[in-house]
């Protein structure tokens, strides 16, 4: 009878995996004999942190997307954000990730909302973002580049190994936590100075032209609702956008718009320059020079200062960069960076120092803000471009360690090097996610 | 019982399934071993030598602690001395293969990863408590599921830190076990196979006429079908997860199944305080749900489509979607695809790498225990949808379908497929 005899089988089948199971079970060994112990956890102490306001802000202050792209801080909702080493990884080889810094209550926080994520996986949504381009944030999303190979090495995987180059352009929801590839790229359209307005990126691309088969650097919006993509064939640079328009620069500095509500292309007013958008008209350089215009272009004030490097808008206030002084300062001859290098023959290097100022928008009131102390045989900072939030200039700087041993500076570009600035007592508080001063 | 008796000879009945199983228990078993074999190549030591030399470091520390400074300072002391072109050196202590650099090497990176387990928790504390303050200060209602889920997490670790006890050994064998999740697709098909007789092998039967007469009768045998039908699911799953424990167990050994979790590979931000042991009892479970899960899905979806060879098609979609699912490309923190399916939570490592939640109502809800809720709600509403249909089905159109599945049945998958 063949199903007695499979009967058979299946039961003593079962009793050998289960007996089997039993053995294996019992032959574990039990005997752990010593344990970790890890001591009671205590929550951390509060850092010693002040704020004071001033009643300066940055609301209906629109800069233009290229001035952005040149800043390593955003301003988003009154909070910081910028990109640096990914602390939560303790690896040598940790990469980078995105920080929001709260100005008022001092803490750093991963925009990655995941407490549990180290944001060194695949899994989490900015491993792999790109430091070099910028990052956008609108509506409670963060648009921003991330690049990275790929490696299938999960256990088990019976083919482990297999690399992709993965280049895309995602969304990252911060109230929702959801991530969005919007679209894949590759490293040459990773461009910066691009707009989000009302659910649209607006950006360049470099698209083939089918007809004359060439490669053109091509005005593009896409629709982060629906993914769909359009292409405007002409090569104009996305600038800032309000009231339902996008402004526009052309490469031969002629300036357009686009109505963001029927997608047509209109000739627009002045030159391409750098400016903001302020409640009263546009705040613009001109041959390094500062002027302000009314909101059609009309009136145009010379503000009286030139020289400018680099200037920030806010609600009261434009605060400006002026590389007055220059100073030699001795610098190990070779390398300098990190203090590998060998320190005991030395060269002579010209620093430009810049020096912060800031004007009312109406170009009165002029007052210097940061002066770099610069004292022979001692360290130094030197600000790079910065944002203003109320009382305080937060930006990126460089350090400049004095070595007494060997009487020379090093440069020294810390994985944190964003400072806040006091403009009204001069303090520099240094902003690293360990939380304080250095 | 007479009626489940009766649908268990049915399908054990049918010489197909029995082939098909066999079949894929000798693939499954031949696949483990595979990958065990595989695994192995890439081990420092194998594990037997490292269990013994990690029972003479718990034995005997200071003796071990001694024989690492002598080996460090020989080193030293031969790097000093030979300069270039020194050979590095060589001792066998502890086993004439490998040697004792391996050895420390293996010792240094277990032990680090045990003593560093703590801090590794704190941070995650702490981050979550940053984020809470932050949430606190931006006016988040503590009611929000945002606020919620930091909180949660603030708990479940700090519990962890406080209650997860790491012993210190060799962890070895589980970790390879857990990994292989192969099993799970023989698991899958040896149920739907098992599942499609539940109809096939009625026409041939002769009692089948008497018990539909009644309508009670048609009741009870949907209650029989959904009985033995979760009583083999949940046999092929255990004996498919056991075989391949056996096998693992066999070429790696096992260490101690009361240690936690937490030493296993891919579980140190594991939140939940349970042994080693326990977690494999757990996978089990998942294993067997979805076993069922599968099974009475392809029930309900075969007597509300009478088709039969349509749902021997949906009950491979199922398998094959989910496949898929849980091997797709993960770059990205969008879990619920990942996880929410049949495949991901039978792995189950995923599920349980780090504490994920769902918003449910505002509530964050664990993965684990939200998917298998589902999962076994899913089960009750599919058995409860079959029996329904079932009973109230003519049975003429039962015929009807029985009569294209008789036909296409012996045929391979892509037979079935051709039938639609
Ligand atoms: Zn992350």
């Amino acid at each position: 009878m063949p199903t007695l005899f499979r009967k058979r089988i299946i039961k003593k089948f079962v009793l050998f995996v289960l007996a089997a199971a039993a053995l294996l079970l019992c032959s574990c060994s039990g005997d752990l004999e010593y344990f970790y112990d890890y001591g009671e956890y205590t929550p951390g102490d509060v850092q010693m942190f002040t704020y004071e306001e001033n009643g300066d802000g940055v609301d209906g202050i629109v800069p233009l997307g290229r001035i952005n792209a040149q800043t390593s801080i955003a301003v988003y909702n009154d909070e910081l954000y910028f990109i640096a080493k990914n602390d939560a990884d303790k690896s040598v080889s940790a990469g980078y990730t995105l920080y929001r810094y709260n100005p008022k209550t001092g803490n750093i926080t991963y925009v990655c909302a995941d407490p549990t994520c180290t944001h060194s996986t695949y899994d989490c949504p900015f491993y792999g973002i790109v430091t070099s381009c910028e990052f956008y944030i609108a509506d409670d999303s963060v648009y921003y580049w991330q690049q990275y190979t790929y490696i299938n090495d999960r256990p088990g995987e019976l083919e482990p190994n297999d690399s992709t180059e993965i280049s895309c352009f995602p969304e990252y929801n911060m109230k929702t936590g959801t991530y969005k590839n919007l679209r894949d790229t590759d490293s040459s359209s990773q461009t910066a100075g691009m707009v989000i307005y009302n659910g649209v990126c607006y950006y360049n691309d470099y698209v083939k032209d089918e007809k004359t088969d060439e490669w053109h650097d091509y005005f593009c919006s896409q629709d982060t609702k629906t993914g769909k993509i359009t292409e405007y064939g002409v090569e104009y640079t996305p600038d800032m956008a309000f009231d339902g328009k996008l402004l526009l620069s052309a490469p031969d500095d002629s300036m357009y718009y686009l109505d963001t509500d029927t997608g047509e292309i209109h000739d627009g007013i002045g030159e391409s320059c750098l400016y903001y958008k302020t409640d009263d008209g546009f705040i613009y350089i001109n041959d390094r020079e500062l002027k302000s215009c009314a909101p059609d272009g009309s009136g145009e004030k010379d503000l009286g200062v030139s020289g400018i490097s680099y200037f920030y808008v806010t609600e009261n206030y434009i605060y400006y960069t002026v590389q007055e002084d220059t100073v030699m300062i001795r610098v190990p001859k070779s390398g300098g960076i990190y203090g590998s290098s060998d320190k005991t023959s030395h060269q002579l290097k010209s620093v430009d120092v810049p020096t912060i100022y800031r004007m009312k928008r109406d170009g009165s009131e002029k007052t210097e803000i940061w002066r770099p102390d610069i004292e022979e045989n001692s360290s130094f900072f030197l600000p790079e471009d910065f944002v203003v939030l109320g009382r305080y200039i937060y930006c990126d700087c460089t350090s400049y360690d004095y070595d007494e041993e060997y009487d020379v500076w090093d440069i020294v570009y810390p994985s944190h090097r964003f400072i806040r600035y006091d403009t009204e007592t001069g303090e520099i508080y240094r902003i690293n996610p360990e939380g304080g001063e250095k | 019982m007479k009626y489940v008796c009766f649908e268990l000879r049915k399908i054990f009945g049918a010489k197909y399934v029995w082939m098909i199983a066999a079949a894929m228990l000798a693939l499954n078993c031949a696949l483990a071993l595979y990958t065990a074999n595989e695994t192995k190549k890439n081990e420092m030591i194998p594990s037997d030598v490292a269990v013994d030399f990690f029972r003479l470091c718990a034995d005997d520390p200071d003796a071990i602690r001694e024989n690492y400074l002598a080996f460090m300072k020989n080193i030293a002391g031969q790097q000093a001395g030979g300069g270039e072109g020194g050979e590095t050196p060589t001792s066998n202590t502890y086993s004439d293969t490998y040697p004792d650099m391996l050895f420390y090497s293996l010792l240094n990176s277990t032990d680090t990863s045990f003593r560093t387990y703590g801090d590794d928790i704190e941070d995650v504390i702490k981050t979550a408590e940053t984020n809470l303050h932050e949430l606190d200060f931006a006016g988040t209602p503590h009611e929000s599921y945002a606020y919620r889920n930091q909180s949660e997490v603030v708990r479940a670790y700090t519990e962890a830190r406080k209650n997860v006890r790491i012993g210190f050994e060799y962890p070895h064998g589980w970790g390879e076990y857990f990994a292989y999740d192969a099993v799970n697709i023989f698991i899958l098909i040896v149920t739907l196979t098992a599942a499609s007789t539940v109809f096939t092998s009625e026409l041939g039967a002769g009692i089948l006429p008497v018990i539909k007469a009644a309508r009670r009768g048609r009741g009870t045998t949907a209650a029989a079908k959904i009985a033995a039908l979760t009583a083999v699911s949940a046999a092929v799953a255990l004996i498919f997860a056991l075989s391949t424990f056996a096998i693992f167990g066999i070429s790696f050994g096992y260490s101690s199944p009361y240690n936690a979790i937490q030493v296993i590979n891919g579980h140190r931000l594991d939140p939940h305080v349970i042994s080693v042991g326990e977690y494999f009892a757990v996978t089990l479970l998942l294993q067997v749900l979805s076993a069922v899960l599968l099974s009475l899905s392809v029930l309900a979806v075969s007597v509300v489509f009478g088709h039969f060879a349509a749902t021997y098609v949906f009950g491979l979609g199922v398998i094959g979607v989910s496949f898929l699912l849980n091997g797709i490309f993960y770059n990205h923190a969008n879990a619920a695809v990942r996880y929410f399916n049949i495949i991901s939570t039978m792995n189950a490592d995923g599920l349980f790498e780090r504490y994920r939640s769902v918003n449910v109502f505002g509530f964050p809800v664990e993965y684990p225990i939200f998917i298998a809720a589902v999962f076994l709600l899913l089960s009750v509403l599919l058995a409860a949808v079959f029996a329904l249909v079932y009973s109230r089905a003519s049975s003429a159109e039962r015929f009807g379908a029985h009569r294209t599945l008789g036909r296409r049945l012996p045929g391979k998958k892509g037979g079935a497929g051709e039938g639609i």
